[in-house]
Order: structure tokens, then sequence, then C-alpha cells
């Protein structure tokens, strides 16, 4: 029974899955406290990656988490910021536009965020009628607060209802509008201002003794989905804050909604709105391993309704409890959790993996046929000579350094037999690239388990919890494969094994299966992600390892630019806006350009680490490909044709960079 | 009135194919072989040709090159029928879109008048395989590009759905040769969580043989519920008709999706269909499409015709 739901547990991974009270399942990121959502007086633009957990964040805020019934009770301080969540039906938003409505897109609009926010309001009203708020007066109260006929009377309400009754009639208020959308040369039923509506309705509310300094955020989210007049709008209401209402928006990063008003002027920064990066400024990626392991830890405690030994003092739903905050902050604590997560998830370092891959024939195999190709007609030395059981780094790094033309056979036998602090550099700069060498070999049979280990999941999910959550829910399903079950919190050990399997159908899974159907452009990210995987695994199977773990790319400025037209930069641009906004790469600063003349980008970009097992190459940020304007044309926009060219070109490159052996990067110049 | 079959009939060329000089024919963009051939032919059969094009941004109709409004359409056709008097409509389906096809047949069952309508339909001998090198992993391409999902008016769950409706609707998903087409739709899922329910119908027995398979390895992946599949051949609009009345029979009080990604034929059958529980009114069914750019040439020759002969009751 338990390891069913288990696995339905982590199936769940997503906020609009489960439950809209986020009481005890939303992990508060460590610098919430600045960034409460309900502490503002003015609105807030929050954005997040992909998977980073925006909608829960913003679910936090919401009534049906404050007015939970899972706490003990309820403050009157805690009713005086309350959330509203919405987010529109995108596919009916298409259609609300001036270029299919004309004029009266602004009175549908207004209707369906008006009508939705009512019922929103009515709902607040009936939860609070179930949460642990001790005061049943207040409650009949609530119950019996009327709407007048005349607050209600434009929607065609001839009579007082109560407030908690409007529900019912908000949703056939909608069913009208329905009706009205399919007809939309008819009269509009009911056209008002949302905005103005919503304050009176609210109105009605803070007649109420405990409701009367409150003050309502409505969180709109998936803002992207709105068109530029229907964000023109909600900017206006941004801009003009009205007394009991303050909105906010939530959208993927990277997009860029517009800041325009219906009217002429634009909301600012600062001015008008502050922003959140739920990824920079709630979590911080040092932050992120610890927050991705008490989700998952909070999830099986649930699952098990059982606490880990070491973290029995904490309350059940500490993890959303501000208070708890400081506590989490601490080394202590930290250790704690570390110490259940990476028990559940062991690591296995690369010297481990050099071990494993001397005792298998086939990777063994792999390393003496790689050690005799490099030695070639050479009949000095013998291959056996180079692999030693008890030097198993160093005999894995001699299958790729006897590639390397400077590199003197006799003497790296005599540093190997006699002086192997020699292979310290290239211990730190080649020994990953030099396993992934050997594994990509044997790709079909053997997974490199380098891969596996909690940390090389926070690694490869890049800030995505949903990666994480996946690659968690794949090892339990896996290991339930095998027959193994977790009775209790302490069976849960997934082998190193099993994580590597896990890593690379995930990878693939990704790649293979997701990448497409993302967004409007989907199939081109998709193609634009194999072209620089396959770029990448170029460099990671050179036999030399010369230019290893590549997986970075940037842009370089060159006379290559004049050759590309306008169009093509902007749709250049637009592919690389789309492959940052769903997360097919990632992007860190840079010291090099994108385009000198307009000076915009500083940055450089790595394609997604959770890709890399299935490219086989490395999910460390380690080296990079410089590309200038014409190659980039030629990933992103290029025929397949163009695109071999490319490929090609790369691959004898790297052949000629085997003579070049001592690439140094960044971080070993810092080191 | 509803609409209701009357034969389904096949030809081995265009040419064995015969109408009334007196019909109207309505047809859409020519984009290959097959709708060259079946336009310029029933062009110069019938006297009253009308090319309707769908215009997705704008919501909108371009009938003869003019642009008309949504609802408009039904009055350009009436006006057509009547001045003509006109008893035989003749739609050629290989070149009319989805959204042309459900409307106009929508349009034709609001008349009170008795009228025949032949649905014409001309399978391709091959569909166009994309350039056959390793770093293609799809082996047609039939649309160039999509479009974001949306509802076809009338065709609309009676709410908005949304944060607020707490229901979770079945799509009623049919499957062609495009698996981008519906992991677009379950990608999108993952974030709007609006289907809890996906039901499948796919293409048994294919066009040819063995064209099936191809549709089920390019959606294994996808499907999770092997015991949610359905089949309808896919040249039978009335078995596809016949397979949605029993779905939707057994779930009678479900928000129901219906996205017809299949066999044109396919297509036929959930238009007519979706045209008479309209007008039965007694179920929440929508249609929504992702309006895909066809690629140019996406089909080479002419295999069999299909007419399908409907009548209003």
């Amino acid at each position: 029974m338990k390891r069913k739901s288990l696995t339905s547990s982590f199936s769940m991974n997503r906020a609009e899955e489960s439950t809209l009270d986020m009481w005890g399942e939303y992990v508060l990121p460590i610098y919430y406290k600045e960034y409460n959502l309900l502490q503002n007086e003015k609105s807030t633009h929050i954005t997040g990656g992909r998977g980073i957990g925006k909608t829960a964040y913003l679910l936090y805020h919401c009534y049906p988490t404050i007015l939970s019934s899972k706490k003990d009770k309820i403050t009157n301080n805690e009713l005086e910021r309350i959330g509203l969540y919405v987010k529109p039906d995108s596919e009916l938003l298409v259609d609300m536009t001036s270029s299919v409505l004309d004029d009266k897109w602004i009175h549908a609009f207004n209707a369906y965020i008006g009508l939705s926010i009512f019922i929103e309001l009515s709902k607040f009203l009936k939860t609070f009628l179930n949460a642990p708020y001790h005061d049943e007066q207040m409650k009949d109260t609530i119950k019996n607060l009327i709407l007048p006929q005349r607050i209600v009377k434009f929607l065609g309400i001839k009579k007082d209802i109560k407030f908690i009754d409007y529900e019912e009639e908000g949703h056939m208020l909608r069913s009208d509008l329905i009706d009205w959308l399919c007809n939309p040369e008819d009269t509009f039923p009911f056209a008002f201002k949302a905005k103005e509506k919503i304050e009176t309705f609210i109105k009605v509310i803070k007649n109420i003794e405990i409701f009367k300094n409150t003050k309502f955020h409505i969180f709109i989210d998936e803002f992207e989905n709105l068109n530029n007049e229907q964000q023109q709008l909600i900017n206006t209401w941004i801009k003009h804050v009205p007394e009991n209402t303050i909105y906010n928006v939530a959208y993927k990063k990277y997009y860029e909604p517009t800041v325009s008003t219906i009217a002429s002027e634009s909301i600012q920064p600062r001015n008008d709105y502050r922003e959140v990066n739920i990824e920079i400024d709630l979590i911080g990626e040092e932050n992120f391993k610890l927050i991705a392991a008490e989700i998952i830890i909070n999830k099986i405690q649930k699952v098990f309704d059982d606490k880990y030994s070491n973290l029995q003092e904490y309350d059940l739903n500490y993890l959303s409890n501000e208070k708890f905050i400081e506590l989490r902050k601490k080394d202590e604590y930290k250790n704690k959790i570390d110490n259940i997560i990476n028990k559940m998830f062991p690591d296995i370092s690369l010297k481990e993996v050099s071990k494993l891959i001397l005792k298998d024939t086939l990777l063994r195999g792999k390393v003496s046929t790689s050690i005799k190709e490099a030695l070639g007609k050479n009949s000095d030395f013998k291959v056996e000579q180079f692999i030693d059981d008890s030097k198993p780094e160093e005999s894995i790094l001699n299958a790729i350094l006897l590639h390397r033309k400077r590199i003197n056979a006799s003497i790296l036998l005599d540093n190997f037999t006699n002086n192997i602090e020699e292979y310290a550099k290239w211990k730190n700069n080649n020994l990953f690239g030099a396993i992934l060498y050997i594994y990509n070999k044997e790709k079909i049979n053997r997974r490199c388990p380098y891969y596996g280990g909690f940390k090389h999941f926070i690694e490869q999910s890049a800030l995505n919890i949903r990666h994480t959550l996946e690659l968690v829910l794949q090892c339990f399903i896996y290991t339930e494969k095998q027959n193994n079950s977790f009775k209790n919190l302490q069976d849960i050990i997934v082998n190193i094994e099993y994580q590597a399997n896990v890593v690379r159908d995930v990878s693939r899974n990704e790649f293979d299966r997701k990448i497409a159907y993302l967004g409007t452009y989907g199939k081109k990210l998709k193609k634009i992600a194999e072209r620089l995987g396959k770029l990448f695994e170029l460099a990671h199977n050179n036999p030399a390892q010369s230019f290893a773990e590549v997986n970075l790319f940037a842009f370089i400025s060159s006379a290559e630019e004049a050759k590309l037209s306008s169009e093509e930069i902007a749709d250049s641009e637009l592919l690389l806006r789309e492959l940052l906004m769903w997360s097919v790469v990632t992007e860190r600063d840079n010291t090099k350009k994108w385009n000198s003349s307009q000076n915009n980008s500083l940055k450089e970009y790595r394609l997604h680490p959770m890709l890399s097992s299935y490219f086989g190459i490395s999910f460390r940020k380690k080296r990079k490909y410089d590309f200038n304007y014409s190659e980039i044309k030629t990933i992103f926009l290029g025929t397949d044709v163009e695109y071999q060219e490319l490929h090609k070109k790369y691959a004898e490159k790297n052949n000629n960079e085997n003579e070049n052996p001592e690439e140094i990067t960044l971080l070993d110049m810092i080191k | 009135m509803k609409l209701e079959f009357m034969k389904i009939k096949e030809y081995l060329s265009i040419d064995d194919f015969e109408c009334t000089i007196d019909s109207i024919f309505f047809y859409g963009k020519k984009i290959d072989d097959r709708s060259i051939r079946m336009v310029d032919f029933i062009s110069a059969q019938c006297k009253y040709g009308h090319e309707v094009l769908y215009k997705n941004k704008t919501n909108s109709f371009i009938m003869n090159d003019i642009s008309i409004k949504f609802n408009e359409l039904e009055k350009a056709m009436s006006e057509s029928i009547k001045k003509n008097n006109i008893k035989n409509i003749v739609l050629e389906s290989t070149s009319l879109g989805y959204t042309e096809l459900l409307i106009i047949l929508l349009n034709l069952s609001k008349r009170n008048s008795s009228i025949e309508i032949t649905i014409l339909y001309a399978e391709p001998l091959e569909y166009t395989k994309k350039s056959e090198n390793e770093l293609d992993s799809e082996t047609y391409e039939l649309s160039e590009d999509y479009h974001p999902h949306k509802y076809i008016k009338p065709f609309l769950l009676n709410e908005p759905h949304d944060f607020i409706s707490s229901k979770a609707a079945t799509l009623i998903s049919f499957i062609g040769f495009e698996e981008n087409r519906l992991g677009r739709v379950i990608e999108k899922n993952n974030d709007d969580n609006k289907y809890n329910e996906f039901i499948y119908i796919m293409p048994v027995p294919g066009f040819k043989f063995g064209w099936e398979n191809i549709s089920l390895s390019k959606h294994y992946h996808l499907i999770d519920n092997y015991k949610e599949i359905h089949y309808a051949p896919a040249d039978d609009p009335y078995e596809t008709y016949r397979i949605l009345e029993k779905i939707v029979e057994n779930n009678p009080s479900k928000k129901i999706v219906i996205m017809p990604l299949g066999t044109k034929p396919c297509t036929i059958g959930a238009s007519i269909f979706l045209v008479n529980k309209k007008i039965e009114n007694k179920y929440d069914i929508a249609t929504k499409f992702d309006f895909p750019i066809k690629s140019k040439n996406r089909s080479k020759g002419i295999s069999k015709i299909y007419e399908y002969r409907l009548k209003l009751v």
C-alpha cells in the first residue's frame, strides 16, 4: 500500500494537481521573509523558470492556504491580507481581442475577470466558515452577509442574495458570457469595469468587523497567456491602485510582458511594481539542494506518516511556517537534511567509478583498446604497462593522454610507475571527461554511475524542482520494478546503478518526449538542442580529450556578423529567448558580447544539464564553444545540410586540437 | 435539423464522380496534387463554387477573396443557396480545413429546406517523407507549424474552463501521423491540468496496410492507458460517429473536448457528431484545434476517392 502511495505522491508533482491548500505542502524558500507577497503595498511581478514552483508560491498566499483547516487557529492579523489566485483559460483568451471582437473585447475581458473574481470572493467567505477561526458568531454573520440588489443589479440579479450563495449565480453568468462570445453581434449582457466592481464587492466584505482592514491581493498566473491588449488593461489596474485590491502578475522568466497601459502612460519597476525572481531572490542557487531535499523528505514522511528520527522535534507543517526559517538556515539542521537525503541517494566518487571500470570486463576492454590505438605501431610498450588496478584513475587517464601528440609515452609511463603525483592536474581537468569517453563507447550497455547521487541530481536539475522530483519518482518506480520495496523510512536507499539508469531514462524522456511539445516553437527548440548536443558530444568523444567537458556556448562578434540579415538576427534572438524561457538552455554571465553594436548580451549558455546523460556529456559547468554569428545561424536556422557541414568542421577542428593538450579552464586558474 | 448519413461510396478515380451542375461547391486551399486535382475537377462540374478559408488571427473567414465575420458565413451561404435554388451541396474536404468544414456543416444544419450534402475526400497515394538523415527523428512532416490551441465557436464548454470551474474534462483525441500534435496537448495539460481523462481514437485500419502502425509507433509513448484506445477506420466517418456517440453516452455528465488530430474522414465524422450534439443540446461538449500550417506538397499523388452523402432530417 505504502509503496503505491509513495510513487503516486511523487507523480503528482505539480501544484495544480494537488490541493489549493499549500499549508504543510509548500516549503518556504530560505529568503521568504523579505518576499512575503502579501506585505507589499504595491504590485509584484513574479518570475521564475520552468518548474521552480511559481504556482505553489502564489497559492501559498491565497485564501485556501491562509484559511487552511490544517492550522490550529487563524489570527485576525492573518486576515488583513488575502490572496486570490487567477489563471484564466488561455484557450478562451485567444479570441478575446480587438482583432476578433472589435472594441467589445474590453467588455468581454472585464466581464471574464470580474465574474470570476466575484466567485472567488464568495468562495473565500464560504471557506472561512470551515476555517479554524474560533468565533461561531462571526461565522454566522459571514454566512448571512448580504450582497444587496443595488450592487448586483448590473448583473441582472434582481434581489438581495447571500454573498456565499453568489457562487451559483456566478457560474450561470459565466455561461452567459460564453453564449455571448459565440454571438458577439448581440448586445453585450453586462458591460462593466471589473476593477471598480470588484472594489464594490470587497467593500461589502469589509463591513464585517474582522475584515475591515483587509486588502486583497489578486495573483494573475501565466500572464504570458494574456495578449498585449489584455496585459495593458491589467497594467492600468496596476498603475492606478484601487483602495482595497492589489494586482500582481506571474510569468515565466525571460518572458517580456508589455509595460504599456491602455492610456499613454506605462508602468515602471520600483514606482509601480517590484520584481521578484524566484530563483535569485527567494531560493538562491546555494539553497536549492536544501529546499529540494526538504520537499522530498516532507513528501516521504507524509506517505509513511512517520518522521525521520533526527527530525522528530519539528512541527508537522514546519516547512510552511515562517517561524522556522531561521532554524532551517542553521548548519546543524542542514546537516540533518543532508544526511537523510545522501543516504537515500548515495553518490560515488570519480575514483570509485575508475575502479568500477577496471573491474568491468567490457569497460576495461575499452580502456585497453584506447591505449592500443594510441600506441599504434609503437612496439616499445605494451598496453598492460599502462593499466594498474591499484592506480585506477591514472590508468583511465592513460587511455586518453596517450592520444595527445605532445605527450611522450615513455615519460608518461615513467610517471605512471614512479611519480603519479604528476597526474594531479589531469585528474582535475580530464578524469570525468576520460570516464565519459570510455562509457560513451558502451552507451547501450553501461551507464556512467557518476550521473547518480543526490548532489548530481541537483546539478542536473539546474533549479528545476520538477526535474528533481521526476528523478526521485523514477528511482522509486525503478526500485519497485526490481522487486525491492520500501517498508519504512530507513529502507529508502536507491543504489547508484539504479540511479544512473534512471538519469538516462529521464534525460532521454526530456529530449525525446518533452522539448518538441513546448510552446509554439517546440519542434525548432528540439532541433537546436539536438544540434548543440551533437557538437558537445563530438568534443566528449575525442580520444585525446584535449577540450574536455564542453557543454557551454557563447557568441562572439566577428566579421561574419555582416552576413546576417536583421531578420535572421531577430529569428535567432526569438529562438534563444524561447530556449531560455522553456529552460532548454540556461544562461549565466560571460565576458563576450552577442552583438557589440547593440551591446545587449554578456551571457553564456548551457544546454540544460538534464540532457547531459542522453548525449553522454558532462553536466558540470566547464568549457565552452565560442560560436560566431554564422555558426549560430546554422545551428538555429540552418538546413540539415548546412548543419552537417558545421558538424564536420568541428569534427576536424577537434582532431587538430589534439595537438593542444593543456587546455585550462578558468576554474582551474582559480584553484 | 440534424445531419444523417445516407451512403458512403468509393471511386477509383475522380473522373467517375458526377454531380448536378446546379450544385454549390465549397472548397479550400489547393496545396498538393490531390487537392489541386479534386478542386479543379469539381469546379468544372459545378456552376457555383466558393473558396472558404478560416483566418485564425481574426476568427473570421475569407469567402471568394472577401473577408467576412465568423458568423456572417451562414448568411453568405444562405444567400447563395437561396438565390440559385440549390438542392445539392458539395464539400471538397481534402482542401477544406477543420474549422471551415465544421462551420459549413453547422450552417447547413440550420436550414429548414431539404438539401443533400455530398462530402468528397481524396486519399493520397503517399505522404511526403522528410529527408532521411540521422538528424531527423520524424518521418513525416505534414505541418510546418501549429498555432496555440483554441476553441472553435460555438463549440465551447458551457463555462470557461479555468481556476474557477472545478471539474476536469475528458479529452477525446484522434490520432494521426504527427505525434507533436498530441504531445503539445499533453505537455500543456501538465501546466493547465484541464483534462483528467484521455481517450484516443486510432485510425484502424489505416488508409493503407501498415499505416496504422505508423500512428501507433509515433504515439505509444504518449499514451498511458491502453484501455482508453478506440479504433475507427481511417476512411469511415460513420464508424467514427458511432464510436463518439458511445463514448459520450457512457460519460453523460462529463465535460468533453474533442480534438480531431487524425485523418480527414474521422474529422468529418467528428464534425457531423458535434453539429448534431449541438442541436440536441444535451451534453457539455466542445472542440479545440491547433490550426496547423500545412506543409506545401504534404502528400503525393491521388488514390481512392470517397463520397459521403448526408441529408438533413
